[in-house]
């Protein structure tokens, strides 16, 4: 760990000043993240409007919610997988296999560091979404740190399971379909489309028992008091749990991945 | 031969290669079929749970809802069978300095380098797109006359005209900006907002999907087509942004490739 903490730390700040370097580019890469959500928000609001409280949500609950998944969505933006199978396919990853430290760490550092770029520029479009919604929920330093926490958390369990996926690409360069299938998973089983409330039981069941919720949903509700403290202390220990699971997964797949890569070429 | 002429021939002879390239890889057709059963699977999923809590969203009930996701999943096909390649190899020409070898073709460059792959096995998407229309008209057969398929059939047309454009006028910018994933991502958001109708939208974005990115329209009047709500204006509005994001698109392109330099070395 010692030797891994100042790699993460220049990595960060490496990352950090190529951001700031594109303002303009992560500007618009933040508005396009954001679109998805407002999207949700609005949909979910005309429905409240007509169907009042819906299992714990009305109107203000579910302006909230979005508001917030906003920024969970920018602390949880992963290394896409679909970019694996190119950069596998190219060679290209040989290129990070020279380096002493493991490509893992690399990226886990440098997205976080991207991401202190992304939150600062996610601050005026909170600010025009709270304008323009105006979400009723006043989060405490207490609500708020522990939120800081298991977003962060979120991004590692996310990033590890994007990564495992991404392997695949050492065995098949048409990983697109997997990857469907688990985008869509994460979309129906983490909170992302709707509040895991608005769906049906077994449903709910399934999703406490996969790694998407606790990416997604659990940050939220942290953030706009849905949870009492024993969810929120049993949230963060399946968060510990799914850092712990796809870490050991990534593990023990990277070294069988990395057998299976020759590179030739200049 | 005229120009015309001459153009539809090698787009046609583009199109009949890259379907042969690609139906030699049958296992993408495969691949590409659960990707699209996955995408429409989360669609309709969206829909049911929206309408377990109510009949109407803004008006529209669900059958009426599967129209405007058809003609989603529709035009987003046709976009991925007949652009989207077209664009993609654009911009890498553009980044690489191949692009040259485009422009010096004796045919339109606009028209070349919109037409010279074809993403074969994306097809699947324009025929779950027709399904998932058939579905919603067996539930709206009553309601719908022939002057609204006519309508109907002229919205779809201006609808993926408008997509085109709208994605040719980004892909220009690629010879200023070299790194445009960030405004893909824009453009692909907006586009999966149009999966709702967009008279459920505040009015500043109903703005922008009308008049700045004119995706929202391009799928909910034709969409309005089918389900009795089409009004005169709508239409007027929609050919109107048509005409206007043809010309831009047009204009845009001209100016981008007389200001060109040539990157190859």
């Amino acid at each position: 760990m010692n030797r891994l903490l100042p790699i993460y730390l220049v990595e960060g700040k490496a990352a950090v000043q190529r951001q700031a370097q594109y303002r303009g580019a992560a500007f618009i890469s933040v508005l396009g993240f954001l679109i998805e959500p407002i999207v949700y928000l609005i949909v979910w609001r005309t429905v409240a409007e007509q169907a009042g409280d819906i299992n714990g949500y009305g109107v203000d609950e579910f302006t909230s919610y979005y508001i917030v998944w906003t920024l969970v969505r920018v602390f949880n933006l992963a290394l896409a997988p679909g970019a694996w199978d190119w950069w596998v396919r190219t060679g290209r990853i040989a290129n990070d296999l020279l380096h002493p430290v493991n490509p893992y760490h690399r990226q886990l550092a440098g997205m976080a560091g991207a991401k202190v770029v992304w939150i600062t520029l996610w601050i005026p479009v909170a600010v025009f979404l709270t304008v323009l919604f105006r979400p009723q929920f006043s989060p405490s330093l207490l609500e708020g740190t522990v939120f800081f926490v298991t977003a962060w958390a979120g991004y590692v369990i996310r990033f590890n399971v994007l990564w495992l996926l991404g392997l695949v690409s050492f065995w098949t360069t048409r990983a697109q379909a997997l990857i469907e299938v688990i985008i869509a998973m994460e979309l129906l089983l983490s909170g992302r489309l709707v509040p895991m409330a608005i769906m049906p039981q077994w449903v709910q069941t399934v999703s406490t028992w996969m790694p998407f919720k606790w990416t997604f949903e659990f940050p939220i509700e942290v953030f706009i008091g849905q949870l009492t403290t024993a969810e929120i202390w049993q949230g963060l220990g399946m968060q510990l749990a799914w850092i712990a699971i796809t870490g050991l997964g990534i593990m023990a797949v990277w070294r069988n991945a990395i057998r299976k890569f020759t590179a030739v070429g200049t | 031969m005229s120009r015309f002429a001459h153009s539809a021939r090698v787009t046609l002879v583009h199109w009949r290669l890259g379907a042969q390239y690609e139906v030699q890889y049958r296992m993408n057709f495969v691949l590409q079929v659960v990707e699209s059963a996955v995408r429409l699977a989360t669609g309709i999923i969206a829909i049911q749970l929206v309408f377990g809590f109510t009949t109407r969203l803004g008006g529209w009930s669900e059958p009426e809802l599967y129209t405007v996701l058809g003609v989603h999943v529709l035009l987003g096909g046709l976009l991925s069978t007949f652009v989207l390649p077209n664009m993609f190899s654009f911009m890498y020409e553009v980044r690489e300095g191949d692009l040259d070898f485009a422009l010096i073709r004796p045919v339109d460059s606009q028209m070349f380098i919109s037409t010279r792959q074809i993403g074969f096995w994306s097809l699947v998407d324009v025929v779950v797109g027709i399904v998932v229309l058939g579905w919603a008209f067996a539930d709206l057969a009553d309601t719908i006359g022939p002057v609204d398929l006519l309508l109907f059939a002229l919205g779809l047309i201006c609808g993926a005209l408008i997509l085109y454009s709208v994605w040719m006028a980004f892909t220009t910018t690629s010879f200023w900006l070299i790194d445009t994933d960030e405004m893909a991502t824009i453009i692909t958001g907006l586009y999966d907002a149009g999966r709702w109708p967009i008279r459920i939208y505040p009015l500043w974005l109903q703005g922008a999907l009308t008049a700045v990115v004119p995706l929202g329209v391009a799928i909910t009047v034709p969409a309005e087509a089918l389900t009795d709500r089409l009004t005169p204006g709508a239409m007027i509005t929609l050919l109107v942004v048509t005409v206007a994001s043809i010309a831009a698109a047009r204009a845009y392109w001209l100016y981008g490739v007389k200001n060109y330099s040539g990157a190859s070395a």
